[in-house]
């Protein structure tokens, strides 16, 4: 009976929440180049992904998921290839109509722990919006990427992410967002006890998705 | 012979009463005694004329007949200087009409003089005059005016059926204005109907009164439109299209150019230039956004100040419709009133 209550009162605070809730789904391609320890080991890459967007009021709450392929530049030393599956999250609060606050999280995995380093970290930030025109909104991005964890081990005080972003109306339902992150984990090991050793990671990824409205 | 004709033609000329007494009485009488006297008057035989009103005064006669031969005789007594005499008649004849008038352009000074030095004599209420009205029950009055030719105690009373209100009462003389706000003692307004304003004037012994009718009739009282937009002011666009600009190119220029600048600054040389694929790849799509935003039309954006002002304008014109629906529920509980005054009928006592 209590349970009963309980499934009304949430499907009655759903519905009464519906008229001020927009959501947003859709695929994606994404195209990435990873750097690791020295700039002879290089990646790049091609992949899928999709993304969604739950508005609420003033809180947007964001997820991507791209899976790439990441095979070895030209000129680079690295001989293995690997798929990294990246998922972000960010929940954001409009503060003004050009200003909101973000938190959320990152987590990259490569299917093989010896070619690259797994990542996950919080993210803390706030993005910058305008309105270019009718239906196009740029925003810009600043992250401070706290607590990050690595496969290896490791720590990474300095951890920042840039992004540029543009999303664009095409129809009433459908919209089209690009994206542009950087990364950049200044890593530092401590193998076997010894001195600490630097092995810093970039990641620049660049995402092109259309969504449809729900 | 011919000597009197001409002193009597000087004497007509000086009195003007021919002319007065066809002007006062203006439909032929109906006694024929009396008739013939008017015409021994207007003959300027005036011992046979007093003869002949006498005469007629002892006969059956109607009041306004009655009227007319004491005003006759006081014509007729002013022309043979008989002035005591001619007080006397006019005060029948004012007694009888109370509400007749000599006109001063027709009729001599010395004559009306004696007319008025009568009414000073008598008491009567003259002119009992009551003016149409329209107003909503208990906020206006009827205007009533009569003369009072003596001091005296006057009761000014208005009666239908076996209702009586008392007007006003005061000791009056000359020319007096009473308001009636036709309301019963428990303040509504009096019940539609023919309603008679009585004025009884009370000195020693003598009384007098005259009245009026009036007829009472009710009407909703009209409600007022409710208003959907205020007079003189209306409401404002609440979008504005800005002026066409280069400010979206500005603007991609300003985000790509600020995302390239922190690229370069987070780029660890260690591993290498910055990568710039990607970010070169969201560059031109930014870029291109935002000069083809630059050449579509702005989108419409808020006025505020419209916004503003517009918020101010409906909540004026809601509070101003609030107090015309308050206003509009205390008018169908009001009664408008009409009052009328009736063809004068009666007669004076």
């Amino acid at each position: 009976m209590r349970a009963l209550a309980l499934g009304g009162f949430l499907l009655g605070l759903c519905t009464r929440s519906a008229a001020a809730q927009h959501a947003t789904l859709g695929p994606a391609v994404a195209v990435a180049e990873y750097r690791e320890v020295a700039s002879s080991l290089r990646y790049s890459g091609v992949g899928p992904g999709a993304s969604a967007r739950v508005t609420w009021h003033r809180f947007t709450l964001d997820a991507a998921i791209v899976s790439i392929q990441m095979k070895p530049a030209s000129g680079s030393a690295a001989t293995q290839s690997f798929r990294a599956t990246e998922i972000d999250g960010w929940l954001r609060w409009d503060a003004l109509n050009y200003m909101s606050f973000e938190v959320g999280l990152t987590q990259r995995s490569p299917d093989s722990d010896f070619a690259a380093q797994s990542l996950g970290a919080v993210r803390v930030g706030a993005r910058t919006r305008y309105l270019l025109g009718p239906g196009a909104t740029i925003w810009l991005r600043g992250d401070y990427l706290a607590g990050a964890q690595f496969s290896g081990g490791g720590t990474a005080p300095l951890a920042l992410e840039l992004g540029l972003g543009l999303d664009l109306e095409l129809s009433r339902h459908v919209r089209a967002q690009v994206d542009y992150s950087f990364q950049r984990l200044d890593r530092k090991t401590n193998p076997a006890g010894g001195a600490k050793a630097s092995v810093p990671i970039e990641q620049s990824l660049a995402r092109l998705g259309l969504t449809v409205g729900l | 012979m011919r000597a009197l004709h001409s002193s009597g033609l000087l004497l007509m000329l000086a009195l003007g009463i021919p002319a007065a007494v066809r002007a006062q009485a203006a439909p032929a009488p109906q006694n024929a005694t009396l008739r013939a006297a008017i015409q021994a008057y207007e003959n300027l035989d005036f011992a046979r004329a007093i003869t002949l009103a006498r005469r007629a005064l002892s006969e059956r006669m109607t009041g306004p007949d009655q009227a007319r031969a004491y005003e006759l005789l006081g014509f007729s007594y002013s022309a043979t200087d008989s002035q005591v005499k001619a007080v006397d008649a006019f005060k029948q004849a004012i007694l009888l009409d109370p509400d007749r008038q000599l006109d001063p352009n027709k009729v001599s000074p010395k004559i009306t003089s004696l007319f008025y030095s009568a009414l000073g004599q008598v008491l009567v209420v003259r002119q009992l005059q009551a003016d149409s009205a329209r107003f909503i029950g208990g906020q206006g009055a009827v205007p009533l005016r009569f003369t009072v030719t003596s001091p005296a105690r006057v009761r000014v009373r208005a009666v239908s059926g076996s209702t009586s209100l008392l007007v006003d009462s005061a000791v009056l003389t000359g020319a007096v204005n009473v308001r009636w706000l036709a309301r019963l003692p428990n303040g509504d307004p009096v019940p539609s109907g023919t309603w008679l304003i009585v004025v009884e004037a009370t000195s020693g012994q003598n009384t007098f009164s005259a009245s009026r009718s009036l007829r009472v009739t009710y009407s909703p009282v009209d409600t007022l439109p409710h208003l959907t937009s205020l007079p003189g002011y209306k409401e404002l666009p609440e979008t504005e299209v800005p002026p066409q600009s280069w400010r979206p190119l500005g603007l991609a220029f300003l985000f790509t150019g600020g995302a390239a600048a922190g690229a370069l600054a987070l780029n660890n040389g260690g591993l290498g230039s910055a990568p710039g694929r990607e970010l070169i790849g969201v560059s031109v799509v930014t870029l291109a956004a935002g000069f083809v935003m630059t050449l579509r039309k702005p989108a419409p954006r808020p006025a505020e100040a419209n916004i503003l002002y517009n918020r101010l304008l409906r909540e004026q014109l809601s509070q101003r419709n609030a107090d015309i629906a308050k206003e509009n529920v205390e008018r169908r509980q009001q009664v408008q009133l009409t009052v009328v005054p009736l063809p004068k009928t009666g007669s004076a006592r």
